[in-house]
């Protein structure tokens, strides 16, 4: 089935369409706000968001965009909203918007790690959500999801050569919170 | 390389672009000051955290629960028009009925007066009251019997 035979069939309401529409693209979206949100549990729950959002509001997909494309938008908005909802006291100076509770070892992510590991990630997650909002869709779409700088571009409504300046702006702002928090904790 | 070239180059270190001698002016450094060490390799340990981004597996079910949660949704805007809407255009019809007959009642009272000057007037407007009620009493039919 194309692209636009798919979509024609979720408009006519065709379950077997919406089926089709999320086992291809379900680890898309589950990914990518897992990549945002750190939490299986709630990057299922936006998954889920995610898919009937898109189902309800078919008739607006004009397919000037792939359908990939949208669903990366919205899993990159709803998971940005959602750690916005559950803001904490970062590592990293003011409050930040950052993801809901702390790790856990339940999360799969940490399941395998020691706790210096659990703890590492916690440090790097916590930095990168204190970078600016462009930075941080960039670099997490492009270093945690591998999303292609054309394709960043395209989600993002940019050109490969900001997604480019970004993402270069973004590590190396990362790498200067990073050095600041542990030469400040490591004495 | 003092301490603060260490933090100066740890860009280039992380990304392996220190040249031969530069990458030997840092190792010497490391060796001998065990903060910079400390940091370097806490540093490496969580950038590397990136390079091995974890996938979730995806979940066998979530379809089953979307159509579910859209079937379920789609039932409750129909329960709603049932529970909500229905007896409000009930209620407006009724006020709709209600105003057209105090204003029949009016015509006819004022049709007793001045019988004479408004024959043909009071004739059409019968005519559209006539109209009005029949609607209405359609819709009302319509919507009393609808299930
Ligand atoms: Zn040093």
């Amino acid at each position: 089935m194309s692209e636009q035979e798919l979509i024609d069939a979720i408009k006519r309401q065709d379950p077997h369409a919406y089926r089709s529409l999320i086992d291809q693209y379900q680890p898309l979206v589950l990914n990518t706000c897992y990549s945002f949100v750190q939490s299986e549990d709630d990057a299922k729950d936006l998954t889920q968001e995610v898919f009937i959002e898109v189902i309800r509001s078919i008739k607006k997909f004009r397919g000037e965009s792939k359908i990939s494309t949208w669903l990366y938008r919205m899993a990159v908005n709803r998971s940005l909203n959602h750690i916005k909802k559950y803001k904490r006291r970062s590592l990293f100076g003011e409050v930040e918007e950052i993801n809901k509770g702390d790790f856990t070892a339940s999360d799969s992510f940490n399941a395998d790690k020691s706790i210096e590991d659990q703890e590492r990630s916690k440090v790097l997650f916590d930095a990168i959500n204190s970078l600016k909002k462009n930075q941080r869709i960039a670099f997490t779409l492009h270093k945690v999801e591998g999303v292609s700088y054309a394709e960043i571009a395209e989600i993002m409504n940019i050109t490969t050569y900001s997604v480019e300046s970004l993402i270069y702006r973004a590590k190396s702002n990362l790498q200067k919170k990073l050095l600041s928090y542990y030469q400040k904790n490591m004495q | 390389m003092n301490c603060k070239e260490i933090h100066n180059k740890l860009n280039a270190y992380l990304e392996s672009s220190l040249d031969d001698d530069q990458l030997r002016d840092f190792n010497m450094h490391l060796d001998a000051c065990d903060t910079c060490k400390k940091v370097v390799s806490e540093m490496e340990l969580t950038m590397q955290i990136l390079d091995r981004p974890v996938k979730l597996e995806a979940d066998p079910f979530m379809h089953t629960r979307i159509i579910a949660e859209l079937e379920n949704e789609s039932e409750t805007v129909k329960w709603k028009f049932k529970q909500v809407l229905q007896p409000v255009l009930l209620g407006m019809i009724i006020l709709v009925g209600v105003y057209l007959g105090i204003g029949l009642g009016n015509r006819f009272y004022d049709e007793d007066v001045f019988s004479n000057q408004q024959d043909s007037e009071v004739n059409l407007i019968d005519l559209e009251i006539d109209t009005y009620a029949n609607i209405t009493s359609d819709i009302e039919t319509f919507l009393l019997s609808e299930e």
